[in-house]
């Protein structure tokens, strides 16, 4: 072997041997957790005494639990609202970007799309819940200047749903925004310039060059939305704890709750596994059925 | 200093601040004396309650104070405060619960005696103090049984079985707040005493412009429990001997499982249906919003649920259901002077024939103010040796000793909160005036938690749906059986009792 293959040999082993810790804190701190989920799914544990294993009990009183319906119901307005507003909007935003003939104007419009990233979600929260609020929320005074009366947002069955939904309005500061930007930033120009050629229109160029080009960023965005969506719970909990009824209910509160309020770890991993493979199945789909175009 | 100084002085101290606080009759021990049978070193760890903020709060300073006392008296022996990150009592009992499993509770914990008696808490996480409170306290010159100490009242909800896993520390009591001008606009002179009277003053309040209750049903919002419990001790008192199997002042989650199981806490019992209907007929009344505001959010809440004191000190809604606890906070909005309190309306026959004409104005409130602790066991706790054990006792002797008790309690409550040991220093206040009566056997259904935190959450939102008119009479009281049903079978399952054993 020369000396050359041999330093070779060394360095990957050495690039190998660094990722050694990483690999083995994701196995301890994320695989490990996911399996023992899955067996604990199985058991009766209240986090105390030692789990009783009872098979599918857990998931068959879950798919029998009285709110289940609502809480499926939840979950798909949900991702289809998130969907629409996580993805329609910050594509929208990308494209609104890449149209400013300014570079500098551009630049300055990505940085001012981009910052609001920086807000926390429970800060953000909390700041909806107050333009929310029913007695001194600010959407509720503009409304009234149209004479509209006091809307109870997440007081009222009929609009908390939505009202979770508006958090973030108008949804262009997203991580999706970014996604969408890079991919149409990456699309050569000369593309465009035989598009301008043949006289297609702008819509024309978004429909049949942007968004067929962009379909890896797509398909990255849709899982992730829909991991978001059917993760993040914690919007729900903090302005409306799945009420008013089962207005808001969402399996991942209920996971939440049956877990670490109700001392229901079982039945909380059994939700936890439930909601695992509902996106393993929908990420599936979303790969077979969302290919690459060029 | 030498050390025979410093307890000097500490006793001192001590007996100069009981004799400031009024306890002039109670018998005191020197504090000398009454640690000697204590050895340990280390550490006790002392989870505070989550109501009263960290230990360098004005709430925690007599506590922290006193603590410092007997901590000068065991130099062996530190207590640490432990800040109660959590909301609730249920939120802080589930992470009790894992850091038990793990070996790792603090010493001391904050309880409540509804948690407590309910089963919520599994077996071998509390220890059973009643051996000890049948011991002589020995703060206490003369004291046979520390429990002695105690007022029978309080007694009666501490000990359930002949256990007590449980120490109370003060009463408090529930008050509708309402505001002043309202009442003048709706031309009400005088507040309601029957819940017959104070229909009447919604009404009015509604043809007057003005929204008249706001009726917190937020998980967690309190008044749906302490209404269930008001209503439930009233109008099932003529048939508490079919359910009270514990022969307790508070009817626990076996006699709460048991009363499902034999259709008495069920909606085809039509008394126990009465209580609901009475509630579902001023629906018209009450204020939007109820599942975003609680009864006993602090005011700085900024996570649903949050205060109902904001909206009613700007005038938005005419009455809350609040505690005494929350006078403060009224001051701190602007509003003293602005509003009256007067005790929830007693439901006589003149609303519903299954009134049983009785006062049921203690079995809200009660003993749920401040100091309710708990000493956690070996098996959930590690660090909890025999000695340090013994140690915790002694501690907790000294902080429940008459010439202590009252300092403590008052120091936390801003004269909400009375004390119940007897001769304890307390304050005078409106808490009192509600709650001085021995109250019949409390029965206490699904939203307070009896049957575990599942079946209080699936409760609260079956009457979320009720009260904010999305389901029908009918559909509420099937769903609410269907729930009560499947709440008594889990509590069973998880408590390894036989339900059936008591109701053939």
């Amino acid at each position: 072997m020369t000396s050359g293959k041999r330093q070779s040999r060394t360095m990957q082993f050495t690039l190998f041997a660094m990722i050694i810790p990483s690999l083995a804190l994701i196995l301890l701190f994320s695989y490990y957790p996911a399996i023992r989920s899955l067996v604990g799914s199985l058991t009766f544990w209240n986090g105390f005494d030692p789990p009783q294993f009872i098979g599918l009990q857990n998931f068959i009183a879950y798919f029998q639990m009285p709110g289940f319906g609502a809480q499926i119901r939840n979950l798909a307005l949900l991702l289809l609202g998130g969907i629409v507003t996580l993805m329609v909007f910050p594509f929208l935003g990308a494209e609104l970007t890449q149209s400013v003939p300014w570079m500098r104007v551009r630049r300055y419009v990505q940085w001012l799309f981009a910052v609001p990233m920086v807000v926390p979600q429970v800060i953000l929260v909390a700041v909806w819940g107050y333009l929310l609020n029913p007695y001194d929320g600010v959407v509720d005074q503009m409304l009234s200047l149209f004479r509209v009366p006091p809307i109870q947002w997440l007081g009222n069955s009929h609009t908390a749903l939505i009202s979770i939904l508006l958090i973030g309005f108008p949804w262009v500061t997203s991580l999706a925004y970014l996604v969408f930007l890079s991919g149409l930033q990456a699309i050569p120009q000369d593309i465009y310039e035989a598009a301008r050629v043949d006289g297609s229109t702008g819509l024309e160029r978004i429909w049949h060059l942007d968004v067929p080009l962009i379909i890896p960023q797509l398909r990255f965005v849709i899982i992730i939305t829909g991991i978001t969506m059917v993760q993040n719970f914690v919007p729900i909990l903090l302005l409306t704890s799945g009420g008013p009824g089962n207005a808001t209910a969402v399996p991942g509160l209920e996971m939440y709750q049956a877990a670490f309020s109700n001392s229901q770890f079982g039945f909380g991993m059994a939700i936890g596994t439930l909601l695992f493979l509902f996106m393993l199945v929908i990420s599936i789909l979303t790969l077979k059925f969302l290919k690459p175009q060029t | 200093m030498t050390r025979s100084k410093t307890l000097a002085l500490s006793a001192a101290g001590l007996l100069g601040t009981a004799a400031l606080a009024g306890c002039g009759a109670v018998n005191t021990v020197s504090p000398a004396h009454a640690s000697a049978n204590v050895s340990a070193h280390g550490v006790i760890t002392v989870q505070l309650q989550a109501n009263t903020g960290p230990a360098s709060s004005s709430q925690n300073r007599m506590l922290v104070e006193i603590t410092r006392q007997w901590e000068r008296q065991h130099p062996g022996v530190t207590i640490k405060f432990l800040d109660n990150p959590y909301t609730t009592v249920t939120q802080s009992n589930a992470a009790l619960i894992t850091e038990a499993s793990a070996g790792k509770a603090p010493d001391i914990v904050w309880e409540q005696y509804g948690t407590v008696t309910s089963g919520a808490i599994p077996a071998g996480i509390l220890t059973n103090l009643m051996p000890y409170l049948k011991k002589p306290n020995p703060y206490v010159k003369g004291n046979r049984e520390w429990l002695d100490l105690w007022e029978p009242v309080a007694q009666a909800y501490m000990v359930v079985g002949q256990k007590a896993y449980v120490l109370l520390g003060s009463d408090l009591g529930t008050t509708i707040f309402y505001n002043k001008a309202d009442f003048q606009k709706a031309h009400i002179s005088q507040p309601p005493k029957t819940w017959q009277q104070f229909v009447v003053d919604l009404k009015k309040l509604k043809n007057a412009g003005i929204t008249p209750f706001m009726f917190t049903d937020a998980t967690g919002g309190c008044n749906p429990s302490w209404f269930e419990r008001k209503f439930s001790s009233e109008l099932l008192h003529s048939e508490v001997n079919k359910i009270d199997i514990n022969h307790a002042q508070v009817a626990d989650g076996l006699d709460t499982a048991v009363a499902i199981e034999r259709n008495i806490i069920s909606m085809t019992n039509p008394a126990y249906a009465a209580g609901w209907k009475l509630l579902g007929a001023v629906r018209p009344y009450l204020a939007p919003g109820a599942s975003s505001v609680s009864a006993c959010a602090n005011v700085t809440a900024n996570a649903a649920p949050e205060s109902q004191l904001i909206p009613f000190a700007q005038g938005k809604y005419a009455m809350v259901w609040s505690g005494t606890w929350h006078v403060p906070d009224l001051k701190s909005l602007g509003f003293s002077g602005k509003y009256g309190e007067f005790p929830f309306p007693e439901i006589t026959k003149a609303s519903t024939k299954y009134s049983a004409n009785i006062s049921v104005n203690g079995v809200v409130g009660g003993p749920n103010g401040v100091g309710e602790w708990s000493l956690t066991t070996e098996r959930a706790n590690s660090n909890l040796t025999p000695a340090l054990q013994k140690a915790a006792i002694n501690y907790l002797q000294y902080l429940y000793a008459p010439q202590n008790e009252g300092r403590w309690v008052a120091g936390a409550g801003n004269g909400a909160f009375v004390p119940v040991i007897k001769g304890a220093a307390g304050t005078t206040s409106s808490a009192q005036q509600f709650e001085n009566s021995h109250p019949p056997v409390v029965i206490d259904g699904v939203l307070d938690g009896q049957l575990g935190a599942s079946a209080q959450t699936d409760a609260v939102h079956i009457l979320q749906q009720y009260l904010s008119s999305s389901i029908s009479w009918n559909i509420f009281a099937q769903e609410w059986d269907a729930m009560l049903k499947q709440a008594a079978q889990e509590w069973a399952l998880t408590n390894h009792v036989n339900l059936s054993k008591y109701v053939h």
